[in-house]
């Protein structure tokens, strides 16, 4: 370990055990013994930290990120050496100040200075030391009329502001903390934030973490990004955060993704029951019976106008979110460009090695994060709320039409059906034309009735000029 | 190099369901290495203001306070005197004194006792978010049940008082005996806490084996009523010896033997050990399991 080494972490690893079921009593012990159930004997063991490699130097200030339950706190917790991991080696040199959650053995019956001593001589102060200290405890609380009250009377905002004051008692050299800052409002925010610059200033070792990525950015030099026991990054806060923003996003996407594709097999279960009960209507059906393909017929248009609507709303929430994104990446653009051209102005006064990588540096992310966006601008593009259904929908009336036409034996119906084939010309493809020019021509051989056949040379004039035009067209 | 956050749910893979590899997994040793001194003055003033705390909290809150702590040995005497004076007669001589000296060295066992076992589990919050050495919470306990032994040996004294007993050289030699006694009880509830962590019916099994205890041990009854055949047996249970031999020094003035002294002080040091060994070993798992 280097001098100036202060902490150091070398392939920790930690297994933590989740029993199914678990034993507190010895009746419970017992049972498990003769139990046929496997739950009661079975535990399955998880690994929470993966071969974590860490040195942190004196002064820095590093951030841990991550999603729930990737194995942050565990860290914290073993460099403050309250768990012990199954394998590995930790060194740390210096003393410690774990602020992994506020207000840890006050005891509500006593009072506040009590409480203040008690933290006192857990922190491994003597009494002298804490009543050198009790002044500025009480200054730095604002809580001067309230110390001689029961701990049981505080508000949890009295209370959050006197147990960070109680922990700064002890002049640490590490200082640990765990998503603490989350409690209370602005102004004791602002307050410790102020107070975690100072340690800064006064080159104490910080390791913050938290899921708020603002603060993590305004305070550490270098973080860490966590995900299911592992390090998955780690380097400059803004390349680490802005890589973490992403993945989440992607994930987003991707359950966005899903959703529609569920929805669109929705979509077409339900298109699909629907043909069934329209062709149940081509038997010929007694009355009850069809009164019940009609109610069915009713429920399956309710069910897909719902789906459609949800359908519609996940559409216009992901465009929020990718709009979001976009803007961010537009920001993160302007300030990029605006370095590249101050360190470009500085180039040509001096030249420099530092300047001249880190300009290159800069231009890569300046790249990186343009493609980034037009990939996005493209996607949204794509994703817009097109009303997948209602283009098939269209197709298979006309389909139905003209199966219709070949089924029905009735010339009323045929000549209703005709005139809804009139107004739907416009959407029809070659292969249907060809198609319904053949049905008709055959209906004008099979029948005799004369304004029947006058309607029908009609539609075949209408559908040779659509050819017509199709050809000239192409 | 940066890796995607994969979406498969990595637990699965690494869930270790093979015998093999539980083994190899306990078989792996961690270090820690922390080079911090450890400050005995700090440990004790942490001892300080938690024992100090506890007795607060223990009598703030009842109405006679801490009289109880006074009353309760009394009481007990008084009810047990009569019956076994006018009810079912035993002849002892002093028999006040007794039965009270008895009484008030099986109250300060089952108190330490049972308040250590509830200590480290309401205090167990702590171990869990600060680096804190544990054992400090046991000995707390076990201190603040000092400070109720010694007030009740202070009663005791007044009674030696008024029957107008002296106090003479074997008295002095009763110290051991109180040294011996402490230190079976701070081993015995380290014992005990550190099983409570994991069996939490310990309580009810320990309260139901003081109460057991209580009749085997010679409060009520001296020992001499034990006939000769189990008499060895009988007394190797330690807090026997030590209220056997305490009585005899300070009521009947009788001098102890080294011999039985001895004896004593291994039974109740082997206890202690056992005691601190178990606890050691426990202190590193003591923040997953409480």
């Amino acid at each position: 370990m280097d001098a100036k080494e202060v902490i150091k972490i070398q392939n920790v690893t930690k297994y933590f055990r989740i029993y199914h079921e678990k034993k507190t009593t010895l009746v419970d012990y017992l049972i498990s013994i003769f139990s046929p159930n496997k739950k009661m004997r079975d535990y399955e063991t998880i690994c929470v930290l993966k071969n974590i490699n860490l040195s942190v130097k004196k002064g820095e200030c590093i951030g841990i990120i991550g999603r729930n339950g990737s194995g942050k706190t565990t860290l914290l917790r073993i460099i403050a050496s309250i768990i012990i991991p199954s394998s590995g080696r930790v060194d740390v040199n210096g003393r410690i100040l774990p602020f992994i959650e506020l207000g840890v053995g006050f005891n509500p019956e006593l009072t506040g200075k009590e409480n203040i001593f008690m933290y006192g001589s857990i922190l491994g102060l003597s009494r002298e030391q804490i009543r050198n200290k009790f002044e500025s405890v009480i200054e730095f609380s604002g809580l001067r009329n309230f110390i001689d009250t029961k701990l049981k009377n505080y508000s949890s905002g009295m209370q959050a502001r006197l147990a960070f004051s109680t922990a700064l008692m002890n002049d640490p050299d590490i200082v640990l903390i765990d998503e603490v800052l989350a409690v209370g409002d602005n102004s004791f925010q602002k307050r410790c934030l102020n107070k975690m610059r100072e340690f800064k200033k006064e080159k104490k070792t910080i390791v913050f973490v938290s899921h708020n990525l603002e603060q993590v950015k305004s305070i550490c030099d270098k973080t860490i990004l966590l995900d299911y026991g592992e390090i998955i990054m780690s380097g400059n806060t803004d390349d680490v955060i802005s890589f973490y923003k992403e993945k989440l996003f992607e994930e987003d996407r991707m359950d966005f993704e899903e959703k529609i594709r569920a929805e669109e097999r929705k979509i077409m279960r339900l298109e699909g029951n629907r043909k069934k009960m329209q062709h149940m209507f081509r038997r010929k059906l007694s009355a009850v019976e069809k009164k019940h393909v009609e109610r069915e017929l009713w429920k399956i248009n309710n069910a897909l106008e719902k789906v459609r609507m949800e359908n519609r709303e996940l559409y216009g929430e992901f465009k929020n979110t990718i709009d979001m994104q976009i803007n961010e990446y537009n920001a993160l653009l302007e300030e990029n460009i605006k370095k590249a051209t101050e360190m470009k102005k500085a180039l040509k006064k001096k030249k420099r090695m530092a300047l001249k990588k880190q300009l290159v540096q800069i231009e890569k992310s300046v790249s990186y994060l343009k493609n980034a966006r037009d990939k996005l601008i493209l996607y949204s593009k794509k994703m817009t709320y097109k009303d997948v259904s209602q283009a098939p929908e269209e197709k298979q009336k006309l389909r139905d039409v003209i199966e219709q036409i070949q089924i029905a034996q009735e010339d009323g119906v045929k000549i209703e059906l005709i005139k809804e084939l009139e107004k739907n010309i416009n959407k029809l493809d070659r292969k249907k034309i060809e198609k319904i020019k053949h049905l008709l021509r055959q209906e004008l051989k099979n029948t005799k009735d004369m304004t029947y056949k006058l309607q029908l040379t009609k539609i075949i004039k209408q559908l040779i000029l659509e050819e017509m035009k199709d050809e000239q067209g192409n | 190099m940066a890796k995607g956050i994969s979406r498969k749910n990595v637990v699965k893979k690494d869930i270790a369901k093979s015998k093999k590899t539980r083994k190899k997994i306990r078989k792996q040793k961690a270090k820690i290495v922390i080079p911090s001194i450890p400050s005995w003055k700090s440990h004790l003033n942490i001892i300080k203001e938690f024992a100090i705390q506890d007795f607060k909290v223990k009598y703030k809150n009842s109405i006679i306070g801490y009289l109880w702590s006074l009353l309760n040995p009394l009481l007990m005497l008084v009810t047990l005197y009569i019956v076994f004076s006018f009810i079912i007669k035993l002849e002892v001589g002093h028999y006040q004194l007794f039965l009270l000296l008895g009484i008030i060295i099986w109250n300060f066992l089952s108190e330490a006792t049972t308040t250590s076992m509830e200590s480290i589990i309401s205090k167990g919050e702590l171990i869990k978010k600060i680096n804190f050495p544990a054992y400090t919470i046991i000995i707390s306990s076990c201190v603040a049940s000092m400070i109720t032994l010694a007030l009740n040996l202070l009663v005791f004294f007044s009674f030696m008082a008024v029957f107008r007993i002296k106090l003479t050289f074997a008295a002095l030699c009763s110290s051991i005996y109180l040294i011996e006694l402490i230190i079976l009880v701070i081993g015995l509830s380290f014992l005990l806490s550190g099983f409570y962590i994991k069996i939490r019916d310990l309580k009810y099994i320990w309260s139901f084996l003081l109460l057991i205890g209580f009749w085997i041990t010679p409060i009520v009854y001296p020992e001499t009523r034990i006939p000769l055949l189990f008499r060895k047996w009988y007394m190797l249970n330690p807090m026997s010896r030590i209220i056997n031999g305490s009585r005899d020094a300070l009521i009947y003035a009788f001098v102890p033997e080294v011999k039985q002294i001895l004896i004593t002080s291994t039974i109740c040091i082997a206890i202690f050990l056992i005691g601190v060994h178990f606890f050691k070993k426990l202190t590193p798992y003591l923040a997953e399991e409480v």
